[in-house]
């Protein structure tokens, strides 16, 4: 006997409910998807968004000693009060070095923390332009925009959540998903679109997965609050939690006893007798100007998972506190499992290229169930229906999601290069003109037809990422050619990936031009329709209503 | 070595796709006797197994799956695509 469900049998109920809660929350998804991909990129695009930050070659960079003596001089300077000192050493992904102190008391700015960047053979603070560069297009993955941080939170969750459900119901639904597995028939409809959202979900699956669900590992404890507020006193959960995850990092109090500090390059000096100085990633100094005063020699994390060894030693007597912790729990190694792998950290280049497919890839497994959804109602409608509001309302929020979204990334990008350089909020300025941009899609595709609305918008982003090198090389000193010239492959990679990827959003929009669209369509006229759908039926034709 | 364990898995996922009838009639324009299809999918198993061993060896059990969960992800696009440039424009089989 069967086993029915409530639209149905059980694989019906779940096509259902696959359907709906993927469309119900596919417009957040795909903005998730585009901006969380820029994160396996951020600090590149970080680089290529800041265009006065040096970059210093390998062989010319200080020893971490003396780079660790240039910032610590820095914050002396800067922050003299300041309670804690943190230093991050340059990458190969990030040439400069990371300053943060926190201060004493709130700053005129109304934050009690200073940061930026230091040149790190100059000594000087990087006097880049203000802007929000590859981490404010990531950040906006969980925390998106315009709203309190926690909201933000709370509604990625649930969308990932639904994300979730949606992939296990899409598995339950695939009767064919081994047969399928390389099944992509293109210029066919509505069949090409199934087959698109098909391949992009299964071949993916692994990846989608992953990413989904490690996403609701990040914050397991603001989820389900529940977890934490049962299973402990409620007074002492959050600080039994935080030790319990990262009992290395456990606060120690100040003292309030002023003493002499060790140099930062005394502590590294006997550091690096047993750790190799390549491993350290940071030194910090906590409860700076106390007798209880340590330093932490954070390393690189090894393998599969986040954060690396930690060593201390006293700041005022050198002597070495404790290079060991207990091995943590088992739940604590499969969350930093799961959270290295949602942020692939560990991926070197290469794999961090396949990331960032993948992540594209997502995207367009949800775009494709969203052009997927309204044209199987358009279908059934036939050739004389008319369209409800509803359907017309998708269509054209299809369009102003799919097309506007990296319409609004690329504007931000023009914003990076052509806004004032002394522009006051100007970080928050590039942001807005990715939302501006994306207002003008969604009202774009609301006035014009809309297979126009489609061809022109995907002309226009194709455009737009064409010509950034080229406003690149007007308004910097960091082009192309430069780049290439000097070596700079970080920068220069992103200059030839905008003009890769306008090669290919051209080659899409060739395919919309009413001259392509006929050759086709006389190819498919003694084609027979496919089930489930109109014979090669174009999904962008023009649509008067 | 990365690209190496990259193409093995694309190599694998071609072997994987041949074993199916319809994917190998697109690509190789006819379909394959037994007992190639049987052979096809040993081969393409025996590769995939061999560049997550490779992937296991590179970087280490954790990292070395998750890349080539990668490899095995991207490198089935890029056969699916290969089979799509090989595909007729004009579908060919009526209902």
């Amino acid at each position: 006997m069967k086993a029915q469900g409530f639209k149905g049998s059980f694989r019906q109920s779940m096509a259902w409910f696959h359907t709906w809660v993927g469309l119900v929350l596919s417009v957040l998804l795909y903005f998730i998807f585009i901006t969380g991909t820029f994160g396996y990129f951020n600090a590149e695009v970080d680089q290529w968004m800041r265009p006065e930050q040096k970059v210093v070659a390998p062989e010319a960079m200080p020893t971490r000693q003396a780079m660790a003596e240039t910032g610590f001089a820095y914050l002396r300077n800067a922050a003299p009060d300041a309670t804690r000192y943190f230093i991050s050493f340059p990458t190969d992904r990030n040439p400069s070095l990371y300053y943060y102190a926190r201060l004493a008391e709130v700053g005129a700015d109304g934050n009690n923390y200073i940061n930026g960047y230091i040149d790190p053979v100059s000594g000087d603070k990087v006097a880049a332009r203000e802007t929000g560069g590859g981490d404010a297009l990531y950040e906006m993955h969980y925390r998106l925009h315009y709203m309190p941080a926690r909201l933000a939170l709370y509604i990625v969750g649930i969308a990932t959540m639904f994300m979730f459900i949606s992939l296990i119901s899409g598995i339950v639904i695939h009767k064919k998903i081994f047969t399928d597995f390389f099944t992509l028939r293109l210029r066919k409809g509505q069949r090409s679109w199934l087959d698109g959202h098909n391949i992009s979900s299964v071949l993916a699956l692994p990846f989608l997965l992953m990413i989904t669900y490690s996403g609701l590992v990040f914050y397991t404890f603001d989820y389900l609050p529940g977890v934490a507020v049962v299973s402990m006193d409620i007074s002492d959960a959050t600080t039994e939690i935080r030790e319990h995850l990262a009992p290395q990092f456990k606060p120690v109090e100040a003292s309030g006893e002023q003493a002499e500090m060790i140099s930062v390059r005394a502590i590294l000096d006997a550091a690096f007798v047993e750790l190799p100085a390549e491993s350290v990633r940071y030194v910090s100094l906590e409860n700076r100007g106390d007798k209880v005063a340590e330093y932490h020699i954070g390393q690189h994390s090894e393998g599969l998972s986040r954060g690396g060894a930690l060593t201390k030693f006293s700041a005022t007597t050198g002597q070495l506190l404790t290079d060991s912790y207990p091995a943590h729990a088992a739940d604590v190694v499969f969350a930093r499992g799961s959270l290295a792998l949602h942020e692939g950290r560990f991926a070197n280049i290469h794999l961090r290229w396949l990331y960032f497919l993948s992540g594209l890839v997502g995207a367009a497994m949800v775009a494709t169930g969203m052009v997927l959804w309204a044209d199987k109602r358009r279908t059934r409608l036939g050739k004389k229906g008319v369209a409800g509001s509803g359907l017309k309302f998708v269509e054209r929020t299809n369009l102003a999601i799919i097309v506007g979204l990296p319409l609004g990334v690329a504007a931000y990008f023009w914003a990076n290069r052509l806004l004032p350089i002394d522009l006051e909020g100007r970080a928050d300025w590039e942001m807005h003109c990715l939302f501006l941009m994306w207002a003008a899609s969604l009202a774009h595709a609301s006035i014009r037809d809309l297979a126009s609305a489609w061809r022109e918008q995907v002309t226009l982003l194709a455009l737009l990422f064409a010509a950034l090198p080229v406003v690149n090389a007007v308004t910097t000193d960091v082009h192309l050619l430069a780049t290439v010239r000097a070596g700079d492959w970080v920068r220069a990679s992103f200059d030839l990936a905008a003009l890769a990827f306008a090669a290919a959003i051209w080659l899409v929009a060739r395919q919309m031009s009413p001259k392509v669209k006929q050759a086709l369509a006389g190819e498919r006229s003694d084609a027979a329709p496919v089930a489930g759908s109109r014979a090669g039926a174009p999904i962008l034709q023009n649509r008067a209503d | 070595m990365f690209w190496l364990g990259f193409g093995v898995t694309i190599v694998g996922a071609l072997c994987l796709a041949l074993s199916q009838s319809k994917h190998a009639k697109l690509i190789l324009q006819r379909e394959l006797q037994r007992p190639w299809p049987i052979v096809a999918r040993g081969v393409g198993i025996a590769l995939w197994l061999a560049a997550a061993v490779l992937g296991a060896e590179l970087y280490g059990v954790g990292i070395g799956i998750a890349t080539f969960f990668a490899w095995a992800c991207l490198g089935s696009w890029a056969v699916a695509l290969l089979a799509t440039w090989r595909r007729p424009v004009a579908p060919a089989r009526r209902r």
